[in-house]
C-alpha cells in the first residue's frame, strides 16, 4: 500500500493512463475496472438467458437419472481448467470474428465475454436449479392437483418465485467472471484502453499475470500491481459477502 | 397461451441442448485435433527445438503438473479437515463458527490471480522459498481450500446426530469418534471431494505461474526447484504462437487428466448408488 | 436395597423453558424402573441428563443434583461416567460397519485389543442379547442389514460391551413390532439381574409387564413414583389416576 504516498487512491482508480514505466509514471486503472466490469456483464447477459433456461429443464425433469447425467455432465463442464477455454476462445470465437466479418482483429470485448459466458454458464445452471427444483417440489402437487399444465406452472409460478435465485446466481457468475485470468486474457487483446465492444482492452487479472514478471521488486510498479489485486479483491469479497447472504436469505424463506 | 407455453418449452430445450452439446464440441473439438500429435513420444520427451516447445514432448509438465497438484491437495486437505472438525465439533461459539465461514467464503472469492500474487510476495520472497513446486502447491492449496472446507463441512453437519450421541453413550470421546466412526463412514465422499478439488488444482495456471512455474524445467529434482506445469505450458505455446500443434497436444493431456480426475471423482457415488439399490 | 441412582431438586431448563422441575427420584440397584407419561413431559430429557448427554445441547441450564453410587456425576470424569451408564435410543443406531466392528468399537477404544478377549467379550454380550445364534456367520456383515429389532438388540449388546452398572433405555420398543417388542422385554427382564436398568416408555402395559417401580411424570413434574403394582392398581395422586384411566378408558 505504499502506493498512495505517490499517487492519490482516486487518481489511482480514476486515472485513464497505465504506464508505470516512463519518465513520469502513471499508474491509473481505470480502463482495467471498466474492461472488467464489460467484459463480466457482457458474459453474464449472454449466458444468463440460457443459463435459465437450462435450470428450468433441469429444475422440472422428473428423470432422476437423466437429471444426474446432465448435471455431472455440467460438473465437467465447471471443472475445464480456464486456459483450455482461452485456448479454444482463441481458436474458434477470435477466428470466427476475423474470417467471418474481416475485422483486424478478433481480439475483443465481445470474444472475452463469449469466452468468459461458456465458462460461468455451469455455475449459473447449478445454483439456479438448486433453488428451483426445491420451489418445484415444493408446489408440484399443488399445481398438478388444479390441473394446470407444466410449462403454464413454470411459466406462472416457478419462474417468477425464482427471481432471487437468478439474482443470486448472477452475482456468483459475476464474480466468477471478474477474477477468471487465463481464459480472458488470451482473447481480449490486452492493451490498457478505455474499452469498446468490439476493440481490445484488458482486465484487471489479466493485467497483473501480464507484469507482474517484469516489475522491479518494491518499485512503483510493483505496488501499483499489487494495489490493482487488492481493488480486484475488494470487489470480489463484497460480491461473495452479497451472495452469502442473500443465499441465506433464500433458502431460510424456503424452508 | 398454447404459443408462449411451446416458445418456453422450445427455449428451455434448446437452453438445455446447448449447455449439453457445449462440453462435447469442446472435447470432439479438441480430441480431434489432437489426433496427429498424441504419441507416445510426445508424452514422454522433453520440450524441445527453439523457440522451446515447438518440437518434442511435454513430459516434464506432466509430471510437474502432477506433483504440484499433489502438494497442493495435501496441504489443503489438511488443513480443510481440522478446519471443519473444529467448526462443526468442538467450536462452542455461534459466533467463532461465523467468523470462520465468513473467512472460509472470503478466502473462496479471492481470484487466482490475486492469490498468485500473495503466493509471490509472501511464500516465493517473504518465507524464501524461491520459485518452487512448494510455493505453487502451497498457493493452489489456499485456492483450494475452500471448496475442501466447505464441503466437508456440509458432510459433517449432515451426519445423523443418534450417532454421535451414541457414540458418547458408550463414553467414547470426541476425537475417537471422528477418527474411527466418521472417517471410515465417509471415507468415499472424502476422497470424491478431495479428487475433485485436485482437477480444480490441476487446471489453474494463473497462481502457478507467478510462483515457480517456468517455460523450460527439468523434470523437478526435488519440491525447491522449478517446475513445469500443463496449462502454463499450453499458455506459453499458443500465447506466444510457438506451436499449434504441440498445443493441440498439450491441451488434449490436460483435458484427458482432468477429465479422469473428475471420473474418478464420481466413482465412490456410483458404486454407493448401486449398493442401495 | 441399594439405591444406585438419586435425584435430588433436579431441574432442567432448555433455552426459556423448564422441562424439569425440582425432581426427587431414588432407583433402586438390580430393578428396573419404568418412567412413564405424556409425549413432551422431559422423560427423554430425564434420560439424558443423567449420562449428561443433555450438554451437548445448546442453552441447558441444570440445577440441583445427580447422585450415582452416593457421589456427583459432575464429579466424575465425563468419559467415565458415561461409560458406567449406558444410554439405549428410540431409533437403533448402528454404526455403518460390520457387526462384529460395532461391537468392538467401543471395546477397542477402553483399552481391549488382543483379539481373544475382544472375540469372548462380544460373543458372550451377543449370546445375552439372543443375537449370536441369529448373526454368529454373518460377523463382517454390515450392521444396517440387520432387521429392525436385530439392530436395536445389537444397539444393546454395544452397551454392554463396555460394562456399564445402569442401563438407561428411551423407548427401546416404540420402532419395533410386538413380536421384536416381546423379545426385547424379555432381555430386559432377563439383564435385570446384572443391572439397574431405568426404561422410558409410553406402552403403560409394558411397565406394567415388566417394570419393578413406575414413576410418573408430568408437566416436568415427577407425579408418583411407587412399585409397579400399587402405581396401576392403586395409584394415590390425582393426575395419575386420571392418566391411567385417559388411556384405559
Amino acid at each position: 500500500m505504499q502506493i498512495f504516498q505517490e499517487v492519490s487512491f482516486l487518481d489511482f482508480i480514476s486515472g485513464l493512463t497505465w504506464n508505470p514505466l516512463a519518465n513520469e509514471p502513471a499508474v491509473g486503472i481505470l480502463p482495467m475496472i471498466l474492461a472488467t466490469f464489460y467484459v463480466s456483464i457482457v458474459a453474464v447477459l449472454i449466458s444468463l438467458p440460457i443459463g435459465i433456461g437450462c435450470a428450468l429443464e433441469l429444475a422440472a425433469l422428473e428423470n432422476e437419472r437423466l437429471k444426474g447425467i446432465f448435471t455431472s455432465i455440467l460438473g465437467v463442464l465447471a471443472g475445464i481448467p480456464s486456459v483450455i477455454y482461452g485456448f479454444i476462445g482463441l481458436l474458434v470465437v477470435v477466428k470466427f470474428f476475423e474470417t467471418t466479418f474481416m475485422f483486424a482483429t478478433g481480439e475483443s470485448i465481445l470474444s472475452g465475454g463469449i469466452v468468459l459466458a461458456v465458462m460461468v454458464l455451469p455455475y449459473i445452471v447449478s445454483s439456479a436449479t438448486e433453488t428451483m427444483e426445491k420451489s418445484y417440489k415444493k408446489y408440484k402437487e399443488t399445481s398438478q392437483a388444479l390441473g394446470v399444465s407444466k410449462s403454464y406452472m413454470l411459466r406462472a409460478l416457478i419462474l417468477p418465485n425464482a427471481k432471487g435465485a437468478i439474482l443470486t446466481s448472477m452475482i456468483l457468475a459475476f464474480s466468477r467472471a471478474m477474477g477468471e485470468t487465463m481464459a480472458v486474457m488470451m482473447v481480449i487483446g490486452n492493451s490498457p484502453i478505455l474499452p469498446k465492444l468490439l476493440g481490445k482492452g484488458e482486465t484487471i487479472p489479466a493485467l497483473i499475470a501480464l507484469e507482474i514478471g517484469t516489475a522491479g521488486l518494491g518499485s512503483l510498479h510493483y505496488h501499483g500491481l499489487f494495489t490493482a489485486g487488492f481493488v480486484l479483491m475488494m470487489f470480489l469479497i463484497f460480491l461473495n459477502a452479497l451472495f452469502y447472504l442473500i443465499k441465506k436469505n433464500l433458502t431460510e424463506h424456503l424452508e | 397461451m398454447k404459443r408462449i407455453d411451446f416458445s418456453l418449452r422450445c427455449w428451455t430445450v434448446l437452453s438445455t441442448v446447448f449447455s449439453i452439446g457445449l462440453l462435447f464440441f469442446l472435447l470432439g473439438f479438441v480430441f480431434i485435433k489432437a489426433q496427429g500429435v498424441i504419441s507416445l513420444n510426445f508424452l514422454l520427451a522433453k520440450p524441445a527445438g527453439f523457440p522451446v516447445g515447438s518440437a518434442g514432448g511435454i513430459w516434464p509438465a506432466v509430471i510437474g503438473s502432477l506433483l504440484v497438484t499433489l502438494i497442493a491437495s495435501f496441504f489443503a486437505t489438511v488443513l480443510a479437515f481440522f478446519t471443519a472438525v473444529y467448526s462443526v465439533f468442538y467450536c462452542r461459539h455461534e459466533r467463532i463458527k461465523l467468523v470462520i465461514n465468513l473467512i472460509v467464503q472470503c478466502i473462496a472469492g479471492i481470484p487466482s490471480i490475486v492469490l498468485g500474487l500473495f503466493g509471490y510476495a509472501f511464500l516465493v520472497i517473504k518465507l524464501k522459498l524461491g520459485l518452487s513446486i512448494l510455493a505453487s502447491g502451497l498457493t493452489l492449496a489456499i485456492m483450494i481450500f475452500p471448496f475442501i472446507q466447505i464441503r466437508f463441512q456440509k458432510l459433517f453437519l449432515e451426519t445423523n446426530k443418534q450417532l454421535l450421541e451414541a457414540s458418547a453413550s458408550l463414553g467414547i470421546n470426541q476425537s475417537y469418534t471422528i477418527i474411527n466412526l466418521l472417517i471410515p463412514m465417509y471415507s468415499k465422499q472424502i476422497l470424491s471431494i478431495i479428487t475433485l478439488a485436485s482437477g480444480f488444482a490441476m487446471g489453474a495456471a494463473a497462481p502457478v505461474m507467478l510462483t515457480g512455474c517456468m517455460m523450460n524445467a527439468p523434470v523437478p529434482k526435488s519440491i525447491a526447484s522449478p517446475f513445469m506445469s500443463l496449462p502454463y505450458h499450453l499458455y506459453v505455446l499458443i500465447g506466444q504462437g510457438i506451436s499449434l500443434e504441440n498445443a493441440y497436444g498439450t491441451a488434449f493431456v490436460l483435458m484427458i487428466l482432468v477429465l479422469l480426475l473428475n471420473l474418478l471423482a464420481a466413482v465412490p457415488t456410483l458404486l454407493g448408488m448401486r449398493g442401495k439399490r | 436395597m441399594k439405591h444406585h441412582l438419586i435425584l435430588k431438586d433436579l431441574s432442567v431448563a432448555i433455552g426459556t423453558m423448564e422441562v424439569l422441575k425440582k425432581i426427587n427420584l431414588a432407583i433402586s440397584e438390580y430393578k428396573i424402573t419404568a418412567i412413564i407419561g405424556p409425549s413432551g413431559c422431559g422423560k427423554t430429557t430425564l434420560l439424558r441428563t443423567i449420562n449428561r448427554l443433555i450438554e451437548e445441547e445448546k442453552q441447558v441450564r441444570v440445577s440441583g443434583e445427580v447422585l450415582f453410587e452416593g457421589e456427583s456425576i459432575y464429579q466424575k470424569p465425563l468419559v467415565k461416567l458415561r461409560k458406567d451408564i449406558g444410554l439405549v435410543f428410540q431409533q437403533p443406531t448402528p454404526f455403518p460397519m460390520s457387526i462384529y466392528n460395532n461391537l468392538a468399537y467401543a471395546l477397542k477404544y477402553h483399552g481391549v485389543r488382543d483379539k481373544v478377549s475382544l472375540d469372548k467379550t462380544i460373543e458372550a454380550k451377543l449370546r445375552l442379547c439372543g443375537l449370536y445364534e441369529e448373526v454368529a456367520d454373518h460377523l463382517t456383515m454390515s450392521a444396517l442389514k440387520l432387521s429392525g429389532g436385530q439392530q436395536q438388540r445389537l444397539c444393546i449388546a454395544r452397551s454392554l460391551c463396555v460394562g456399564p452398572k445402569i442401563l438407561l433405555m428411551d423407548e427401546p420398543c416404540s420402532s419395533l413390532d410386538i413380536h421384536n417388542t416381546k423379545i426385547i422385554e424379555d432381555l430386559i427382564v432377563n439383564l435385570s439381574r446384572d443391572y439397574t436398568i431405568v426404561i422410558v416408555t409410553h406402552n403403560l402395559q409394558q411397565a406394567k409387564r415388566i417394570a419393578d417401580c413406575t414413576a410418573f411424570i408430568l408437566g416436568g413434574k415427577l407425579m408418583e413414583m411407587s412399585n409397579t403394582e400399587a402405581f396401576f392398581t392403586n395409584p394415590q395422586a390425582e393426575e395419575t389416576k386420571q392418566y391411567l384411566q385417559g388411556l384405559f378408558g
